[in-house]
């Protein structure tokens, strides 16, 4: 079998055409005029991965190549990396399912995998470096955010009291629980919980729940909630593993990347703080229902906080970016909890 | 020897865009299922796939990095990243500080290393490319010349830049002979100044629009959150034209610049001849084809892309090119180079 194309000196950009003679256990390459440029045995030669129509090429031991001229022609040889070839490439059918399973395997990795795996990985997290953690992000934040509580020193202790009483009932540890109260002004009516126990609660919030204790506990113990499943850290060790999956996959677009995986990210992390949400929801509603609470004082508080937002038209549009689940759902989950 | 071919367009790009979308899918599919093992044969793969598709002058460039040094570089630079996140997360924060100071000054040889690798893996006729930057030339020209123009507010930054390119392409070498390049002040400034015109206009058009946006829905008795959703779609469309118009701006400028002012003494001269409206054009439809798409259009993206610069650039090969020899050393200390090399960091 003869092969026309051009042969590469070792070494070197220098090259002329030439004929490839691939014989029974060796291959040479001849010059026009008949004599031999290279000879070698055939299971030394290597072949240069051959995709789709790229040229042909085989390359010596001593460094010399040859390339098929005509990108129709495939030298006879195996490529290392060929099986990939004939694996995927060349059958229509494993090419069709792999079309369909990959962005599913994607969302599998991304939605599943990667939460359990942050899921291990958060769980042996000593309570040391979650305090460490809760530490940092608390100092940084109370310095934006926090400006003293207007709130009585009366309230204040019937709060904490009602939430420790509560904790203790439980069996929870309420050593590890804190609450503090910002005025808060930026940060509007909300609550939210640090990796270690310690819980921020603004007075807009108290005040809108004030005329029923046992609303404002439901907030709380959503709070608490988030803290037993580690929701914030699972949050941080994810976004972590998203960024390297998301580099490594579709690496090869310079700053492409970047537009991509931040609001792949952010439409993710949306997905899955929603259902940290729901968790948290699913475990104040189990705790008002263990301390022999109705669930209405739950349905009760986010109707109120949802009452005073006047968000729900936009939020129905936009369910796919808002980080909480929309109040409907919420008060649809809170109604089909058994009490 | 071969004819020397002086066809006008002696770059072509000879690749596809369905033939990539499928090597490429594979790939992700592939390196999902072995969790990320096999995206080190998926890199080579891509590249090999592009590369090879790249004709000047009737041969093709190639890529030929082994796939297994990537994967152990970058296992090896996973376990650096992860390293580093740890101890931002749980170390004081004065330990955080010395690293970041440490990695500071190990950027230039991470640099140097990776640029060497990426060039060595590129070949054109049998030979490779090389990059030889020195440790503290790197530093000086790429990080600290860059960063004392914080001083003058900025006024010197395509200046850096201008150095820092130069300092790059002078240490690149084709086999045995070095590249020349000059580079002007001129097109640097230029590049800079109608980007930062284009972002202040873009800004100052989007406050006129919101405002007028405004006063019309207002006055149709439009509703808060429907105001809410056309300032996000809004916010967003300014956010990629802007990103499209100056990125353009500057790719156009400075790749015909270099390019023009740039020659391998007696072996080529270069002529690049990317258009302004064409390229923003390329980029704006790659942005949007991106996004709704989440990703799947990246191989259309990539083809186009690279057919487009392809096309735009020429190639002048003189005598020399037949003499060029390969003496760069196969040294022993590669896999530093591929670690550098699994950072990905791409200039």
């Amino acid at each position: 079998m003869e092969i026309f194309g051009t042969f590469y000196f070792p070494k070197s950009s220098k090259l002329q055409s030439a004929k490839l003679h691939v014989g029974e256990s060796s291959i040479k390459v001849l010059a026009n005029d008949g004599s031999t440029l290279v000879s070698e045995d055939i299971n030394t030669i290597k072949k240069n991965l051959q995709i789709f129509n790229t040229q042909s090429e085989i390359n010596f031991t001593n460094g010399a190549s040859f390339i098929a001229s005509d990108r129709n022609i495939k030298i006879p040889l195996e490529s290392n990396v060929s099986f990939f070839n004939r694996l995927l490439i060349k059958n229509k059918k494993v090419f069709a399912i792999v079309f369909i399973i990959t962005p599913l395997s994607l969302w599998i990795l991304l939605s599943s995998v990667l939460p359990i795996i942050s899921n291990s990985v958060v769980k042996r997290i000593p309570d040391s470096s979650k305090s460490y953690i809760s530490e940092k992000i608390f100092k940084d934040f109370s310095e934006n955010y926090f400006v003293k509580s207007s709130l009585t020193e009366s309230k204040k202790i019937s709060i904490i009291n009602n939430f420790n009483d509560s904790l203790d009932r439980l069996g929870l540890d309420k050593n590890k629980y804190q609450l503090f109260f910002f005025r808060g002004e930026e940060i509007g009516i909300n609550a939210f919980a640090f990796p270690d126990g310690k819980i921020v609660i603004t007075d807009s919030m108290v005040r809108l729940l004030e005329d029923n204790p046992e609303a404002l506990l439901s907030i709380l113990l959503h709070e608490v909630g988030h803290v037993e499943n580690n929701h914030g850290l699972k949050l941080m060790v994810e976004s972590i593993g998203y960024s390297i999956v998301i580099s490594y996959l579709i690496g090869d677009i310079q700053g492409f990347t970047e537009i991509l995986s931040t609001s792949g990210i952010f439409l993710l992390q949306a997905s899955f703080s929603r259902e940290h949400e729901t968790e948290a929801d699913m475990f104040s509603l189990e705790s008002l229902n263990n301390l022999g609470i109705s669930k209405d004082n739950f349905i009760y508080a986010f109707e109120k906080i949802s009452d005073h937002n006047e968000l729900e038209d936009y939020e129905k549009y936009l369910k796919y970016l808002s980080t909480h689940p929309i109040t409907d759902e919420r008060i649809k989950l809170a109604e089909e909890y058994k009490n | 020897m071969e004819s020397e071919i002086t066809d006008k367009r002696n770059v072509i790009y000879t690749g596809d865009s369905s033939e990539y979308f499928q090597i490429w899918i594979v790939n992700i599919f592939l390196t999902i299922i072995t969790l990320g093992i096999y995206s080190a044969w998926a890199k080579v793969i891509n590249t090999k796939y592009i590369y090879q598709n790249i004709n000047i002058d009737g041969h093709r460039l190639d890529y030929i990095a082994d796939p297994l040094s990537i994967l152990i570089g970058r296992l090896i630079a996973i376990v650096f990243l992860v390293a580093f996140y740890l101890v931002a997360i749980f170390l004081p924060e004065w330990v955080y500080w010395l690293v970041f100071i440490g990695l500071f000054f190990l950027s230039p040889l991470i640099i140097n290393r990776s640029l060497s690798f990426q060039y060595r893996m590129t070949t054109y006729r049998n030979v490779r490319f090389n990059f030889k930057g020195t440790y503290f030339e790197t530093l000086w020209y790429m990080f600290l010349l860059p960063f004392l123009s914080v001083f003058t507010f900025g006024g010197t930054y395509p200046l850096a830049l201008k150095y820092a390119d130069e300092y790059r392409i002078k240490n690149t070498k084709f086999g045995n002979v070095s590249v020349n390049s000059s580079l002007n002040f001129g097109p640097y400034y230029a590049a800079f100044g109608i980007s930062i015109g284009v972002f202040f206009g873009a800004i100052l058009g989007f406050f006129l629009l919101m405002i007028l946006l405004g006063m019309l829905l207002g006055a149709a008795g439009a509703s808060f959150m429907v105001i809410q959703i056309f300032s996000s779609i809004t916010t967003l469309l300014l956010y990629i034209s802007i990103i499209a118009v100056t990125t353009s701006i500057w790719a156009v400028a400075i790749r015909n610049h270099t390019f023009n002012n740039s020659i391998i003494p007696n072996v080529a001269k270069f002529n690049s001849t990317m258009k302004y409206g064409a390229y923003i054009k390329l980029i704006t439809g790659n942005i949007f084809a991106l996004i709704f798409s989440i990703g799947l259009a990246t191989p259309w993206i990539v083809t186009r892309t690279v057919r487009y610069l392809s096309n735009t650039l020429e190639v002048n090969t003189d005598e020399g090119v037949d003499k060029v020899i390969d003496d760069i050393a196969d040294d022993k200390s590669a896999i530093m180079d591929e670690v550098a090399g699994a950072f990905d960091i791409e200039i």
